[in-house]
């Protein structure tokens, strides 16, 4: 045969799946991803501002370290945000998306304050305390079911279900708000006087009982995900449904199941928001926490212990950027580019991580 | 898929276009195809070129050796069944699907222990939902029955499968093992390891609340080794495995189970002649245990060498079962294609 | 009845936000992208064109009113086609999930939006430019011929630039070959690859530029709907959220956008003109509870979508899958 030299049209990058990739990879390619983010972060503070980056980040840093009670507080925010995203871990590893935990914690939240508005210091406190977690997770896993039976029986989308469910709740949040309320202008602190349904001190701040349930959460949450035979259900089924079916697994009765504990953990939140940190409620009382936790819970692959890191530094992003805001009369939505632009940069590098490129002319590179 | 009929007329066709002096690149499997049509033949062996022989000069078992790398037996066996009786009697099965249709149209046969009922016809005429009906993943019509007969053919100890789940199945004890057609999308979960694709059955076992994992590490490992999987470790996602390895750890998985029934849907699809070939020893090796197996297959050749009886689908009907070794491929091409007059299960 | 036409001249611009956002949001998920960051993008675009119009009538000597109203619509279809791009790139580029991407998506749109209008805010809690007057001018001579002609040309024009959007919409969907190409990208890319079509291309520009029309929502809600005021609140969120849920309402089709879009601002106003028309007085806390109607239709919307299961109503068969072809 004779050789006729063909020129090979080959494209400059070539995208190839990676067959594996090594912790360290992973690792690596994370790290300059948010290395990555926090220059363009940077720029983004310098040309609009004018001001020292670096400074700006030593700012930044002080809104979580600076103080003891600085960092208490950002741990109060943490518990909040880390609680919905293990909530959420279940669901989000049987593929349902979840993005209703907004509406769930507010109606757990509603029913903690309902007991409170109602027998707070009518009844002893060991009966109020058990009724405020009860009907919190009842509220909760009811919101978490009535989506998940429409799924099951006739697969109705679950994304934008849960997502009108939170409007759903706002509303009637809001109408129980202003039936308290009374004349006044605002709700208030609930139970003012008696107390009654506060969560007692414990290490000098009643939130630290919400730290103490989410350290909990999350090591059982990754238990439940990881050895039971319930989390390999969900696994097969967040898989493929057709395995799952071959499996003999009821897929119906695993997805209604599952949302149930997801939304009864995020009823659980609203219990604790309300009796451990804000003692009131509010249609703001979850605070766009249920959002940013499907973020959160995606990008840990549903490992709870990383929902704990990826958590942190969302929380760290946001006291930082209210810190900012103070010593150089910004204002805190900064904290909302800075984390945005930080999860593009995290979201992108996933690809980095599953995929590789090949540049033109660079041959038989070592796989 | 063509049937040897259809085959016949496209080759005609190629042949004329080679006259006509164009250059014809045909990529097949089926080796007497190559033989027959081609004037060279080039072979590929896992992505890379391993030579160009002329056609006239090649036989079967030359190219086989150049895409395999070594000498391959290509004979498959055809014992005769051993201590044959009655395992499963399908009856009247029909299957209406979403849009209306009826996929299967009254089917009925017996299968044998101890013997290989083959399933032949042009993919899409009803044999995804065959299985899947006996396997109780599919929504049959009203009046179909699926009686399972435990060891002899006594009515006495019979079991409907119609109407229960796959769990329901397995809870009754029957050990009906299914490799589906769709291996990473059915058979198995592509993103878990063979470990965790081993207890897809059997996780349900003991009264614990957490997973056993140390059965299913013990029989990946088993099945690794005595089946050859290629794979850096049992804990490597199996979707990141080859074809043939992925249908390895599929069917050893279902034949570990000890199954009474056993069906396959394409076997041996996308498979490396090599893997094949490990493929109809493994189901020989079942059916002289006793198993009945059901195997939908699309080759021909095939099907007539490896099976005792053929039932042929079309158009979702049973159009004819013959007997393997007096059958030959034009005839099931045939029944393939045209629906008999007295369509029924008749044994010719 | 006096009430019934302020209902319907209420509902009707409200639609109009809405069915801007869902527009475009229905020609990203014809490619096979489901963009949660049309909140987000909303808010790019409501900014952009409010602060553009703005600053050009706070600077120019002798501000030009069509000039102005280009410059709006420019700048908001820009600034929205620039958060197009960024969820472009990585969901289509770098196969970034896209709820995800979607999701952080808003979050940097609201953001932006409001750092930036923190700036123009200057310390007050609302502020206002005066090219609402222009958005808002009504059809002349015909607004004017009784009730119907109040009820029919009574709104500024990017309402009626949201009628013909959804027809031109739909006559490119339906009826031309680059429609038929994008529907093939959604509905099954590796076969609309194999087609010839560039999968891609495709995607993006359907991203990007329904990115565009949805930011044209923000656009209106600000210059037109709003008065040209612009505050610091959550409104604009909730607003694209609706658009979403109009999408499914409308099982993808534009021109039931047109309708749909009208019915949720019905619906929307429900709690304020039915009890008005009905001729009683409900507390404040009842109104609470009425202004869940819209939400609670959608929702009856999707489960009967879901039951009746007909082929022509389902969404994109790739809907929010990540295409690579050496994955086929």
């Amino acid at each position: 045969m004779s050789q006729i030299n063909t020129a090979v049209h080959e494209p400059l990058l070539r995208v190839v799946k990676r067959s594996e990739s090594t912790m360290k990879q992973k690792v690596l390619v994370r790290a300059a991803a948010i290395l990555l983010a926090l220059i363009v972060d940077a720029l983004f503070i310098f040309f609009i501002t004018g001001l020292n980056p670096i400074a700006v980040y030593t700012t930044m840093f002080q809104g979580t370290f600076s103080t003891a009670m600085r960092f208490s507080w950002a741990l109060r925010d943490l518990a909040s945000l880390l609680l919905i995203g293990v909530a959420l871990a279940p669901a989000f590893k049987m593929r349902f998306w979840n993005t209703g935990a907004e509406g769930q914690v507010l109606v757990g939240a509603l029913a903690t304050a309902a007991v409170m508005v109602y027998y707070g210091g009518k009844v002893p406190n060991w009966l109020l305390y058990s009724a405020m977690l009860i009907a919190s997770i009842l509220a909760g896993a009811l919101w978490g079911f009535i989506p998940a039976w429409f799924k099951a029986h006739f697969n109705t989308n679950e994304t934008l279900f849960t997502l009108m469910m939170n409007y759903v709740a706002i509303q009637i949040v809001a109408c129980f708000v202003n039936i308290w309320r009374g004349q006044a202008s605002g709700l208030g602190k609930l139970n003012m006087k008696s107390k009654a349904g506060w969560f007692p001190q414990f290490f000098g701040q009643r939130y630290n009982i919400n730290l103490l349930v989410v350290v909990l959460l999350v090591v059982l949450m990754y238990c439940y995900l990881r050895y039971s035979k319930q989390g390999y259900e969900i696994a097969v089924v967040g898989e493929s449904e057709n395995t799952a079916r071959y499996a003999g697994i009821n897929v119906g009765k695993v997805i209604i199941r599952t949302m149930i504990i997801s939304g009864a953990l995020c009823g659980l939140t609203g219990f604790l928001i309300v009796g451990g940190r804000d003692q009131t409620i509010s249609t703001g009382t979850a605070g766009g926490n249920g959002f940013t936790a499907i973020i959160v819970a995606w990008l840990s692959k549903f490992n709870t212990f990383t929902m704990a890191l990826i958590s942190f530094l969302l929380i760290f992003l946001d006291k930082g950027a209210m810190e900012i805001a103070s010593a150089y009369a910004l204002n805190d939505f900064a904290s909302d580019i800075i984390a945005g632009i930080i999860l593009f940069f995290i979201l992108g590098s996933e690809f980095f991580i599953n995929y590789k490129l090949i540049v033109r002319g660079i041959h038989k590179e070592v796989r | 898929m063509l049937t040897p009929q259809e085959t016949d007329r496209l080759f005609a066709v190629l042949k004329n276009m080679r006259a006509d002096g164009k250059s014809i690149i045909i990529i097949t499997h089926k080796l007497h195809e190559v033989l027959s049509i081609s004037d060279r033949v080039s072979i590929l062996r896992k992505g890379e070129y391993a030579g160009t022989v002329d056609t006239d000069m090649a036989t079967e078992s030359s190219l086989t050796e150049l895409m395999v790398g070594k000498k391959v037996e290509l004979n498959i066996e055809c014992p005769e069944p051993v201590n044959r009786h009655l395992r499963l009697n399908v009856h009247n099965l029909s299957v209406t699907n979403a849009e209306g249709v009826r996929v299967l149209d009254s089917i009925s046969f017996e299968a044998f222990s101890g013997e290989i009922l083959g399933i032949a016809g042009i993919s899409g005429n009803g044999q995804k939902e065959l299985l899947e009906a006996i396997a109780g993943l599919q929504h049959v019509d009203a009046g179909s029955s699926v009686v399972y007969y435990p060891d002899d053919d006594r009515d006495s100890t019979a079991e409907q499968l119609i109407g229960k789940t796959p769990k329901d199945i397995r809870d009754m004890g029957v050990h009906l093992s299914f490799v589906p057609e769709d291996r990473l999308g059915m058979g198995l979960v592509g993103s878990m390891s063979m470990v965790d694709n081993m207890m897809l059955k059997s996780y349900t076992s003991g009264h614990s609340p957490f997973a056993d994992r140390k059965a299913p590490r013990h029989l990946a490992e088993e099945i690794k080794d005595s089946l050859g999987v290629v794979t850096p470790s049992i804990n490597t996602p199996v979707s990141r495995l080859s074809g043939g390895n992925v249908q390895k750890v599929l069917v050893g998985r279902e034949i570990a189970d000890a199954p009474s029934v056993l069906m396959t849907a394409y076997a041996v699809r996308g498979l490396d002649i090599h893997t094949s070939y490990t493929i109809y020893h493994l189901l020989n090796e079942q059916k002289q245990k006793g198993v009945a197996i059901i195997y939908v297959g699309e080759d021909l050749d095939v099907l007539v060498d490896l099976c005792d009886r053929i039932l042929v689908l079309c158009d979702g009907k049973n159009n004819g079962i013959v007997e393997g070794r007096k059958t030959s491929k034009e005839e099931l091409g045939l029944l393939m294609t045209s629906l008999q007059e007295n369509h029924g299960g008749t044994d010719r | 009845m006096d009430t019934l036409i302020a209902w319907v001249s209420r509902a009707i611009p409200f639609g109009t936000i809405i069915m801007y956002g869902a527009l475009g949001e229905i020609l990203t998920q014809k490619s096979g992208n489901l963009n949660l960051g049309v909140p987000g993008i909303m808010y790019l675009g409501g900014f952009a064109g409010f602060a553009s119009a703005y600053l050009y009538e706070n600077t120019a000597a002798n501000p030009n009113t069509v000039f102005c109203i280009v410059l709006a619509l420019c700048c908001a279809f820009a600034a929205s086609v620039i958060g197009g791009m960024i969820y472009s790139f990585l969901t289509i580029t770098l196969r970034a999930n896209q709820n995800v991407t979607g999701l952080a998506l808003t979050t940097f749109g609201m953001g932006v939006a409001n750092f930036f209008g923190v700036y123009i805010l200057d310390g007050r809690t609302a502020t206002q430019t005066m090219i609402y007057k222009a958005f808002q001018t009504r059809v002349p001579v015909l607004s004017g011929l009784g009730i119907p002609g109040q009820l029919l040309f009574g709104y500024g024009f990017m309402v009626y630039a949201a009628i013909a959007l959804a027809i031109v919409l739909h006559i490119f969907l339906n009826r031309t070959r680059s429609g038929l190409n994008l529907r093939a990208v959604g509905e099954n890319p590796a076969t609309a690859d194999a087609a010839g079509i560039n999968v891609t291309r495709y995607k993006y520009l359907a991203t990007c530029i329904g990115a565009g029309i949805s930011g044209l929502g923000g656009l209106y809600y600000v210059l037109d709907y709003n008065q040209g005021i612009w505050a610091t609140t959550g409104q604009i969120e909730a607003l694209g959220w609706l658009a979403v849920a109009l999408v499914i309402f409308t099982t993808w089709k534009p021109l039931s956008a047109i309708w749909g879009s009208y019915l949720f601002g019905v619906l929307y106003w429900l709690y304020q003109f039915l009890p008005a028309l009905l001729g009683f007085s409900v507390p404040g806390y009842v109104t609470d509870l009425i202004q869940m109607v819209p939400y609670v239709v959608t929702i009856a919307v999707l489960i009967i979508t879901s039951l009746r299961k007909k082929r022509e109503d389902q969404p994109p068969a790739s809907l929010g899958l990540a295409y690579f072809r050496e994955e086929r």
